[in-house]
């Protein structure tokens, strides 16, 4: 071959692409133990780290005051019966060692992120934050206080304003979903709320564990065997049947002000009736690419590298036990508020009137499969594949297939869905930002 | 440790492949030696501007991220003081379309008049979203005129004012690019499950034929010692009154850097941190409470900013801070408190090399710094610090007259 020398480079021409595909995906083992315990790990990566999760079906919609859930979740590691928070916090500290909470709808978590070498030093103290959370008065009454000036501050921001008046009218008040809180919320929880919480939602129900990063044998048996021995009730229920409260009305349009925004902010969304591992459910998945889920959507294309009117703009498509709802969020500048408006619907339209091209559709796929072996890419991620596929009641297939599936999709099947999903009656809008 | 191999083209472009054979995806990291530091005065905002436009095509390739989409690959740059920094990944197998995407900007430039009027009007909505449009957002542009007279750094990278950016013109973008966007003006790192082979050989196929443009070399003014204390006192309507204090200290490759970033671990890393527990927990003085190292080339910061609680008076929170400071300089820490600190930075290192992309960043950044492998003594550089360092770096460090507060005063 001769040697390539500048002249006959042709920089116009894209070098050949490979079909992305993937090799094997790195699955999730269970090792049980004697009282219950069911492990899930993953062996996985390159370095000597391990993440370790507590899961538990603690999540918002098993609250029944605003924010309980939330507060039993963050207030989990103040302190135990025989620690203070900072005698916990600095045990954790001292090794390099990080515990966080996370908390959805649906779930609560306690994470650990350690060292493979100080797992033994620090999971002792994680277990006794399980076991025996104190939840006193002084640590509720500090934390109320700062949530209380943290909530102060969110709500100067346009994107909070947006975000919290779209969750309150999106459900009924009575659907387990409904999360609606105000500051004065915050002070009517108390420290016997917490400790009911737990006991219910913690102690009694049960946790899953799931360990991900450099999970050799040794490390599984080690780490099984002081949680097995910790005294826990482990999750025996099968995963809850999905309920299908989709009865919410929509098509409204809110309106929030706050005064001298510069900029507005924006969020547009519906409930799907489609749910992981469902009918349509990766056509949506390239529909909502397609419309606003990559740098090169629609919405981008339009709203921001044609018109200029924001610094970003997307839309999602985001899935819990009980809903799937397809959303758009923007912060646009004030006085093109009503132009951007009017762009998202026309993109919208566009998309229930005219067929995507083979081209555009093909970019889309392509672009996904790339974002997909990302996210099969790691211990961290592949544990959280796992848990999706779980908590969707799906086998590994789902996502062995899953670069299949989307090539599978067509424009005539993006028309549809669009037609069925992308009207704009059915959407919740609100504006927050400054009357214009 | 990071292993890597690297190589010089004839051009002056700097390549760093590091393997990893655990990964299946590829990182494509293209640092260039140009930041907010090296613009002009009167012309602020303009390197990350210029970031914003590296992405409106280039000579030969009309669209730049379609054609990656296309091989499944996602690409963000970012823009600092010092640097500025494109990323991609990509499936392994599709590698060459980085180098063939990324080499043609390098080699001219074919933006728009259309391109530079967008992404003005995106840069400005950014410059809303990020520093006007929030609370507290527009902090930095007060804090870095306080503390910076001379050198560059008293402009935040987004620009000191919006007319800045809404007067760029197509000239100066274009004398910008030739100026900085030269190949041995930059550096390359690749990592994932590559060989060391086929990166050369991309490498000298794609950015080998690059011409060097015009040479810049870098002489910035030097910030002369600070000799007085500082505080500017603003109101602004925020929900709660801030309090900031910044520390002149050596920039990212002094020894002393190191010292000073477990010192602003201990006092606020983590709940179990001094000014956490004494200042959040105990008095309840603060809501929340923060303090770090900004890392920048030339002489940094150290930052401790905190809000304030309900009814708590600005001087009273000024000098609860000033007392935790003094706490340092007065008395050296245990060897406890630094193990913990030392330990919270080795393992923010190894959990951070868990990603191919921040490897290949860290690998591109440190070479820039003079050498790729001085990544690999990070951990050597903080097991060196000792509890006699800390207390002089202390002294030094928290000196009135290395002092600038803003008290961000909420109204009402």
């Amino acid at each position: 071959m001769p040697k390539i020398s500048e002249f006959d480079l042709d920089r116009s021409i894209a070098p050949a692409e490979a079909n992305i595909s993937v090799n094997d995906i790195i699955r999730s083992q269970t090792t049980e133990f004697s009282s219950g315990l069911v492990l899930h790990h993953i062996d996985a990566g390159s370095q000597e780290v391990v993440r370790i999760e507590f899961e538990f079906r603690a999540g918002s919609r098993y609250q029944n005051k605003p924010l309980l859930a939330e507060f039993a979740n963050r207030l989990l590691v103040k302190g135990t019966i025989t620690k203070s928070a900072q005698k916990v916090a600095e045990l954790i500290d001292c090794y390099g060692a990080f515990l966080e909470t996370e908390i959805d709808k649906d779930r609560a978590s306690l994470v650990l992120f350690s060292l493979n070498k100080y797992v033994d030093k620090v999971l002792p103290v994680v277990l006794d934050v399980l076991m025996n959370p104190a939840f006193s008065e002084s640590e509720l009454d500090l934390y109320k206080a700062n949530q209380v000036q943290k909530m102060l501050v969110e709500q100067d921001k346009v994107s909070y304003l947006s975000r919290k008046k779209f969750n309150k009218e999106l459900y009924l008040t009575d659907h387990p979903y409904y999360g609606h809180f105000t500051v004065e919320d915050v002070q009517h929880i108390n420290a016997e709320d917490l400790k009911a919480f737990y006991t219910e939602h913690y102690r009694d129900k049960g946790v899953e564990v799931y360990m991900a990063g450099c999970a050799k044998p040794e490390l599984v048996r080690m780490v099984g065997e002081m949680v097995n021995s910790a005294g826990m009730s482990f999750m025996d229920r099968p995963q809850e049947i999905r309920t299908n409260w989709i009865d919410a009305e929509v098509g409204a349009q809110h309106f929030v002000e706050k005064q001298n925004a510069l900029q507005s902010g924006i969020r547009i969304g519906r409930f799907v009736d489609v749910y992981r591992g469902g009918e349509g459910f990766v056509g949506l998945q390239v529909l909502n690419t397609l419309f606003g889920g990559y740098f090169g959507s629609r919405l981008m294309s339009n709203i921001r590298e044609d018109k200029g009117y924001t610094y970003g703009i997307g839309s999602a498509l985001y899935t819990c036990d009980d809903a799937s709802i397809l959303f758009m969020v923007t912060e646009v500048g004030a006085e093109v508020t009503k132009a951007s408006l009017k762009e998202i619907y026309f993109e919208m339209n566009r998309l229930v009137q005219e067929k995507v091209s083979e081209k555009e559709l093909s970019l889309v796929k392509n672009y996904m499969g790339g974002a997909f072996l990302k996210s099969v890419d790691g211990p961290f991620e592949l544990m959280e594949r796992y848990k999706m596929l779980k908590r969707s009641n799906l086998g590994y297939d789902y996502y062995e297939s899953y670069i299949e599936s989307l090539n599978q999709v067509t424009a005539e099947q993006i028309l549809s869905l669009a037609q069925k999903y992308l009207d704009k009656e059915n959407f919740l809008e609100v504006v927050a930002g400054k009357n214009m | 440790m990071i292993k890597f191999e690297k190589f010089t083209l004839s051009n002056g472009l700097r390549v760093i492949v590091h393997k990893d054979e655990s990964t299946s995806i590829a990182a494509f990291n293209l640092l260039y030696d140009v930041g907010a530091r090296d613009e002009s005065e009167s012309r602020t905002g303009f390197a990350h501007l210029f970031e914003h436009l590296m992405f409106g095509g280039s000579v030969n390739i009309p669209n730049f991220d379609q054609p990656l989409q296309r091989v499944g690959g996602q690409s963000n740059a970012f823009t600092s003081n010092d640097i500025t920094n494109y990323y991609i990944t990509v499936p392994t197998a599709n590698l060459e379309t980085a180098f063939w995407l990324e080499s043609d900007r390098m080699l001219d430039l074919a933006f728009t008049d259309k391109s530079l009027e967008t992404q003005r009007s995106v840069v400005v909505e950014e410059f809303k979203q990020r520093y006007l449009n929030q609370p507290y957002g527009n902090v930095w542009l007060l804090l870095r005129p306080l503390v910076y007279k001379k050198h560059p750094y008293k402009w935040a990278t987004i620009g000191k004012e919006i007319s800045h950016i809404e007067q760029a013109t197509m000239e100066e973008v274009k004398s910008f690019f030739y100026k900085h966007y030269s190949p041995e003006n930059a550096v390359l790192t690749v990592s994932g499950n590559i060989e060391f082979d086929e990166v050369r050989r991309l490498s000298e196929k794609w950015f080998g034929p690059i011409q060097r443009k015009s040479g810049y070399n870098r002489s910035l003014p030097h910030e002369p010692k600070q000799q007085e204390e500082r505080l500017l006192e603003v109101y602004r309507n925020v929900p709660a009154s801030a309090i900031y204090k910044v520390f002149r200290m050596p920039g990212r490759m002094h020894k002393e850097y190191y010292i000073v970033d477990l010192i602003s671990d201990i006092l606020a890393r983590g709940e179990s941190s001094r000014l956490h527990q004494e200042l959040v927990k105990e008095k309840k003085l603060f809501s929340e409470i923060s303090a770090y190292v900004n890392g920048s080339t030339d002489d940094g910061l150290l930052v401790i900013s905190g809000k304030l609680s309900q009814g708590v008076g600005m001087d009273e929170a000024n000098e609860s801070i000033v007392n935790v400071l003094d706490e340092l300089v007065l008395n050296p820490v245990t060897e406890i408190e630094l193990t913990k600190v030392k330990n919270k930075a080795e393992s923010t290192r190894v959990f951070s090399e868990m990603s191919v992309l921040n490897k290949a960043m860290n690998l591109s950044i440190f070479e820039l710094y003079g050498d790729a492998n001085l990544v690999n003594l990070e951990d050597q550089n903080y097991a060196e610090v000792s509890v006699q360092s800390i207390q002089n770096s202390a002294k030094s460090l928290f000196r009135k007259e290395n002092t600038s507060t803003v008290y961000y005063h909420a109204k009402n």
